[in-house]
Order: structure tokens, then C-alpha cells, then sequence
């Protein structure tokens, strides 16, 4: 215990003698810091307004021809007790072809030539709030498949497959930009710290002389390193949660969260302290690049 | 004690720096090692202190061979060797006390075994009263007795000492060797590079010769 004091002493002391270029390191990994947590939060918080937008959303199960009106009210209630299911109703086949011929509107002329009403019956199965995301439709439309009677089952598969792509798009954007700038930042890190063990050169020289062993000289410069990390890390987070907190009053009123009555959130626990971890990661990486070569010389 | 056995230190393709130096130093001996400038004294007493290894021969330093050691365990072998340079090599913006403490804190030592021993060896060396002070506000001669005192605070075997006296004045240089003898006197081999020739007048001590890399007189 004593020795990791000892350790965080001659760092502390490194820090100081070295500040300029220190908070040079730390503003770099707090940069990049802020560029991976904006990309999650706004990925938690897309995803999870996605799951609320309600109302509108339905799955329509099609029937097969011929059930009988017993077998579509046993259908009817096994889909009503359904979890994720709020309301479901009949539209027979008669019903879906006037609908039909009052969408088509003044084309309507088209339809008098059919000998018979190709159009199915249906169940339209409204969802509840909290179940429309794209991976609960998947999940009920897979569900409703499955039943006896559903021939086909419709739900939007184009918006959902787009939403998806966006989501891919956007985590893997994050990534890239994320690990792209976090590489940069350790990079500039382990110019710091081979600046400060330049400057130290001749501490580190009589540390060399009276023994010191080669992790004794470089666990100092490794805390320095983790230590700008944590502080670049808690500098993200603290721009990032004030970013937060001011536009989260003026985002909750706009029309598309309000239509989900979705509430914006900041990032976990978990995640604040894997974005600090990632912070300490990056300054002990970029360290270890720096101190690695001098033990070397 | 220290057993050199036909070492030569080559850094170009040049005359050597040392060739095929031969010599045998007992345990508490006090040795000059002498020479006009570019001898090899400095040269030597770096390969004694394994900072850097011979290009052939053997160094035996109480039975450890230093020329087969691997980087990794000399630090443990410079523990037990004081070394004090001409320029006396301490950090300016530390006080006395952390500049003597640093030879004990890279053996992990508790603060108060640190403080304890510190104390006694500044007492040793004239300069407990001046513990707090920093080295640019000493005198030369203190500058070098702060380095001697960190060179010593471990209790080393061997002390190494590169023109100890090269940057103090004739009073101060006396000074310094009286202490350097009482070092000796305690039991620690002391080995002293240095190519003042009123030194080597004063103290009649073994003198070991160098000339361009060879030893040509040991008396």
C-alpha cells in the first residue's frame, strides 16, 4: 500500500511538473471521450424511443380462406391474450375490399371486372406502448405466424429492416469514429509521457544508479497515463451530461418523443464507468507505448 | 573481493577504451585508479557498476559475474555499489533529505526506516543541519558530501567515486577525501578515479596505472 502511494506521489509530481502538455492529453482523450459517449447515448436513447412509438403501429395476421367464424374468434382470442397486444379487430373480406375500393378512389372502376373478391380477411392487432420496437414486432409477428389459420403476417418489415440498418450504421459510425480518435489519443499520450520522461532524464538517471528496477521507474509514468485517462474520462462525461440536461427539456417537447411519450435518459452506471475504464485504458496504453521504449535505451 | 579478468571495452574500431586489463581489488582496499584524461578510469569504473558490459573478459564482483548478467538483475548488484560522480549528479529541485531518501525508497523501505537512516548518514557526512535545504544553496564540497551520502546510506561493499574532487577547490578536495577514508575505514572497498596528481601525493594509498586502455604499473 505504501509503495502504491509512493507510486502516485512521483506521478502527481510528474503531472505538475509537466502541466501544459498534461491537460493537452487530457482535452485530447476527453474529445474523443465525448465522441464515443454522444454516439451512445444517442443510439441508447433512438433504441429506446423506437420501442414506445405506439398508437399507429399494427400487425395484420391474414387468414386462410374458408375459417369458419368459431375458428376466427378462437384466433381472435388467442391473439387478444397475447402480452404485447392491446386491441384486435376483424376485418372481413368484404370489409377489405370496400376499403380497397374507397382507397383506390376514382380507380376504383378497376375492380369491376373481378369475378370474385381476392382479398383475405384479417385480424389488425394493435400493439401496446412499449411493444412496437422493431425486435418486439419481429418477436409478435413471429408469435402470430405461428398460430393456425394466420396465412401471412404483415408489419412494416421495410421501416423496421431501415430502422435497423440506421441503428447498424450508426453503432458501427460510433465505433470506428470512437476507436479512430481514442487510437489518436493514445498516441498523444505517449508523446506526453515520452516528453515527461525526457524531462525527467535525469531523475530517471540516479533512480538507474541506485538500483531502482525497470518497473520501479516506469509504474509512475504508467499512473500518470491512467490518471489522464480518468480525468479526460470524468471531463466527457461532465461536457456530455450539461449538453444533456440542457437540451433534454426542449427534445422531450418535440413532436416525435412527445407522440411516444418517451422520456430521454442519460447513459447507465454501467456505462459511465466503461467510458471511464476505456479513458484509463487509452492513457495507460499510451503510456506503456512510451515508458516500453525507455526501458529499452 | 572484485576480480577483473582480461577485459577489454571496445566502442569503435579504434584503439579500446580498456584491453585486456587484469586486476584483483581485496575486500576494504582503498585503490586509485589513475591516468592521463582518455586512460579508461571512467571506462572501468562503468563496467564495475554495470553500466555497460566488457566486449570480452570477465568482472567478478563478490563471485556475481557482472559480464554475464542479464539487464534485468543489475539492479540488484547496484544496491549493494555506491557510485559518486564529478559533477555530483543530484536533483536540484529536491531537498538534501530526498536526494539521499531515493536510495532507499527504491528498496521499498518504510518512511520511517528511511527517515531514521537518512539522518544518521547526513550526521555521518557533517550535514544533518542542512537536511532541508536544496543542493544549488550548498557549496560544492556539500553538493559532493550529499552525494556521498547517498552513495553510502545502503551500507554498499564497494564505493565507486569518478574524480570526486575534480570541481572543488584544494580545501574542499581534502575534506571530501577524509570522508571518502572513513568510508573505507568502515569497511567498504573504495575505489577512486582520479588523475590529480597531489591526491595521489597526499594519500599514499595502491595506485593502479592506466595508459591508453592497459594497466602499466599497480604499486
Amino acid at each position: 500500500m505504501h509503495r502504491i502511494v509512493y507510486f502516485l506521489k512521483r506521478a502527481l509530481r510528474g503531472i505538475r511538473g509537466n502541466p501544459t502538455v498534461t491537460l493537452l492529453s487530457v482535452i485530447t482523450i476527453a474529445v474523443s471521450l465525448l465522441t464515443l459517449g454522444t454516439f451512445l447515448l444517442l443510439y441508447q436513447n433512438l433504441r429506446a424511443s423506437a420501442a414506445t412509438w405506439g398508437g399507429d403501429v399494427q400487425v395484420i395476421a391474414y387468414l386462410a380462406e374458408g375459417m369458419a367464424s368459431d375458428e376466427v374468434n378462437r384466433l381472435s382470442e388467442s391473439l387478444s391474450r397475447l402480452p404485447e397486444v392491446s386491441a384486435v379487430k376483424y376485418v372481413s373480406r368484404e370489409d377489405a375490399l370496400a376499403r380497397f375500393r374507397r382507397d383506390l378512389g376514382g380507380q376504383a372502376g378497376i375492380l369491376e371486372g373481378l369475378s370474385r373478391n381476392p382479398l383475405p380477411a384479417s385480424l389488425e392487432v394493435t400493439l401496446r406502448e412499449g411493444a412496437t420496437g422493431p425486435e418486439a414486432l419481429r418477436a409478435v409477428a413471429a408469435k402470430m405466424g405461428a398460430m393456425p389459420g394466420v396465412e401471412d403476417v404483415q408489419y412494416g418489415e421495410e421501416w423496421v429492416a431501415q430502422y435497423g440498418a440506421f441503428m447498424n450504421f450508426l453503432r458501427i459510425l460510433g465505433l470506428l469514429l470512437g476507436g479512430f480518435l481514442l487510437s489518436g489519443s493514445a498516441l498523444v499520450v505517449a508523446n506526453t509521457i515520452r516528453l515527461a520522461v525526457y524531462a525527467r532524464r535525469e531523475e530517471l538517471e540516479i533512480l538507474s544508479l541506485v538500483g531502482a528496477s525497470k518497473p520501479f521507474v516506469r509504474i509512475p509514468f504508467l499512473i500518470e497515463g491512467i490518471l489522464q485517462g480518468i480525468v479526460g474520462g470524468g471531463i466527457a462525461l461532465a461536457v456530455l451530461y450539461a449538453a444533456y440536461r440542457t437540451l433534454e427539456p426542449r427534445l422531450s417537447k418535440s413532436f416525435l418523443l412527445a407522440a411516444g411519450h418517451f422520456d430521454l435518459s442519460f447513459l447507465p452506471p454501467g456505462a459511465v464507468l466503461v467510458l471511464l475504464g476505456v479513458g484509463a485504458a487509452v492513457g495507460l496504453i499510451g503510456s506503456a507505448l512510451s515508458v516500453g521504449r525507455f526501458g529499452r535505451s | 573481493m572484485i576480480q577483473i579478468a582480461n577485459v577489454s571495452k571496445s566502442y569503435t574500431r579504434d584503439a579500446p577504451a580498456l584491453a585486456g586489463v587484469t586486476l584483483q581489488i581485496g575486500k576494504g582496499e582503498f585503490v586509485f585508479l589513475t591516468g592521463s584524461s582518455g586512460a579508461g578510469k571512467s571506462t572501468l569504473l562503468k563496467l564495475l557498476f554495470g553500466a555497460e558490459k566488457p566486449t570480452e573478459g570477465q568482472i567478478l564482483i563478490n563471485g556475481r559475474n557482472l559480464s554475464r548478467m542479464r539487464a534485468s538483475h543489475v539492479p540488484q548488484i547496484r544496491r549493494k555499489i555506491g557510485v559518486v560522480f564529478q559533477d555530483f549528479k543530484l536533483l536540484p529541485d529536491r531537498t538534501v533529505f530526498e536526494n539521499v531518501a531515493v536510495a532507499l525508497e527504491v528498496l521499498g523501505q518504510p518512511r520511517g526506516v528511511v527517515q531514521q537512516k537518512v539522518w544518521r548518514v547526513l550526521k555521518s557526512v557533517g550535514l544533518a543541519h542542512k537536511m532541508h535545504a536544496h543542493p544549488l544553496l550548498l557549496s560544492g564540497g556539500e553538493q559532493q558530501r550529499v552525494a556521498i551520502a547517498r552513495a553510502i546510506v545502503n551500507e554498499p561493499d564497494l564505493l565507486l567515486a569518478d574524480e570526486p574532487t575534480g570541481n572543488l577547490d584544494p580545501d574542499l578536495t581534502i575534506e571530501i577525501m577524509k570522508l571518502l577514508q572513513q568510508v573505507n575505514a568502515r569497511g567498504t572497498t573504495v575505489i577512486i578515479a582520479t588523475h590529480d596528481p597531489e591526491l595521489l601525493r597526499r594519500f599514499n594509498k595502491r595506485q593502479v596505472v592506466l595508459d591508453r586502455g592497459r594497466i602499466v604499473a599497480d604499486h
